[in-house]
């Protein structure tokens, strides 16, 4: 009964450490830090070039089939996601479907946050929840004629049946490289659809001036670790030079940031991939 | 004092309308291949030092130089994109015509990034002078880069 009373009274002060008096999870927010950065969340969602509030979307994303706009994702309950429950975030994230039904283009990486943990996704919700609200509507996205509600879900089944999907072998750099940092968004080949050409995985987009990263030859295969240590920390190449525009914006926003364990593992999945 | 505050202002407009002037003299093109040259010239003293750091080459002694023209050279970056130097065979984002106050940050961030290089490497700990040249280059080449020049790699 004694080693009952304990192990209680263990449990309720683990629980207090984790919650403040106003219930908000320390615990989680801090790790939802931490993943927020490595599925570089802010690069796309914050307007840089015009000063834009941070989270609160309006950013242009380029690309053949037009230009989108990121939404806003503070918490604000009108313009942002401040009404949206647990299951809402989770299905945003694994599914590409927003809470009311809409689906999402996959300019929005759903497709590699598929295979993200339940765990790890309500923790950069909770992060997310603890950041300033800003009242800013989301823009319309400014789409070639073809595209609609109607083909964006025709798309979606096809991609299912037809393209191999992202998947992660376990490892945390696949973990890292593969579903958090989506990294087969840019450097892996997409065919005329739009769809990930898995096969040719991480072997560089022309089209988004994204080079091969596969380990060989043609990629990143006669790299040394240190190397790859300054580009994902400094953002430097190995001929001196240093990276440019998007990849600037993940090694400063995401790469950066990692722990060295998780540097150490990306580069080990890397190299051996 | 309204004198000296004439001059200066002065000074600012001849040198602006020179540039510009300079700018249109000259084909564009050779301006880009000028300014692809001078920034390779400026990877060129970077990647010496990197090496000179890391104790690869026997070359200490020529520290000082390379270090003294990285700084010549980043002292002068902001000149090198003149109005009509935007198109053709060139990284350089629009941006940087379209922001040109932040231009200007950006780069006096890389001259100060330096200052703060050399003041490291000032004191002869290669170590940390090594590890003040990675968070320089980020904080230079890198910063920069991110906003300014297209991706090509």
């Amino acid at each position: 009964m004694f080693h009952l009373i304990v192990l209680m009274l263990c449990a309720f002060i683990s629980m207090a450490a984790l919650a403040d008096e106003s219930g908000i999870n320390r615990a989680a927010i801090e790790q939802g830090r931490y993943l927020f950065h490595a599925a570089n969340c802010y690069a796309c969602h914050t307007d840089v070039d015009n000063d834009g509030a941070p989270l609160a979307g309006g950013r242009a994303l380029e690309s053949d089939f037009g230009t989108f706009f990121s939404p806003n994702i503070t918490p604000d309950k009108e313009t942002g996601i401040g009404n949206w429950r647990d299951e809402d975030f989770i299905r945003a994230l694994t599914q590409g479907i927003a809470p009311d039904g809409d689906h999402y283009y996959p300019s929005f990486p759903y497709l590699s946050y598929r295979n993200m943990s339940r765990e790890d996704i309500l923790a950069i919700k909770a992060y997310l929840f603890s950041q300033p609200a800003v009242s800013q509507k989301n823009k319309p996205h400014q789409l070639n004629w073809y595209l609609s509600q109607f083909t964006l879900r025709i798309w979606k089944i096809m991609n299912d049946l037809v393209a191999m999907p992202v998947t992660h072998d376990g490892s945390r750099g696949s973990y890292l490289v593969d579903v958090l940092g989506h990294c087969n968004e840019c450097h892996t080949p997409r065919n005329a659809l739009g769809m990930l050409k898995m096969q040719n995985r991480l072997q560089g987009n022309e089209d988004l001036s994204a080079p091969d990263i596969s380990a060989s030859k043609n990629g990143i295969g006669d790299w040394r670790k240190q190397e790859l240590a300054d580009l994902f920390r400094y953002g430097e190449l190995p001929d001196g030079d240093y990276v440019a525009d998007h990849m600037g914006e993940v090694v400063d926003n995401s790469t950066s940031k990692w722990v060295d364990e998780d540097l150490d593992a990306v580069i080990e999945f890397l190299l051996a991939d | 004092m309204k004198n000296i505050i004439s001059l200066f202002l002065g000074l600012s407009l001849t040198t602006a309308i020179n540039l510009h002037a300079q700018a249109e003299e000259y084909e564009a093109e050779d301006l880009i291949e000028y300014r692809h040259e001078v920034m390779e010239a400026i990877k060129g003293h970077n990647k010496a030092i990197k090496a000179i750091l890391e104790g690869k080459v026997p070359y200490d002694d020529h520290l000082d130089m390379h270090m003294a023209s990285l700084e010549a050279l980043l002292g002068r970056v902001g000149e090198l994109f003149p109005e009509g130097s935007d198109f053709g065979e060139t990284d350089a984002k629009d941006a940087i015509w379209e922001n040109p106050e932040k231009f200007k940050q950006s780069v006096e961030k890389a001259q100060n990034a330096f200052e703060t290089f050399k003041s490291v490497v000032a004191k002869g700990d290669k170590r940390a002078s090594l590890d003040a040249h990675k968070k320089f280059g980020k904080a230079s080449c890198g910063n920069c880069h991110k906003s300014f020049k297209k991706k090509d790699d």
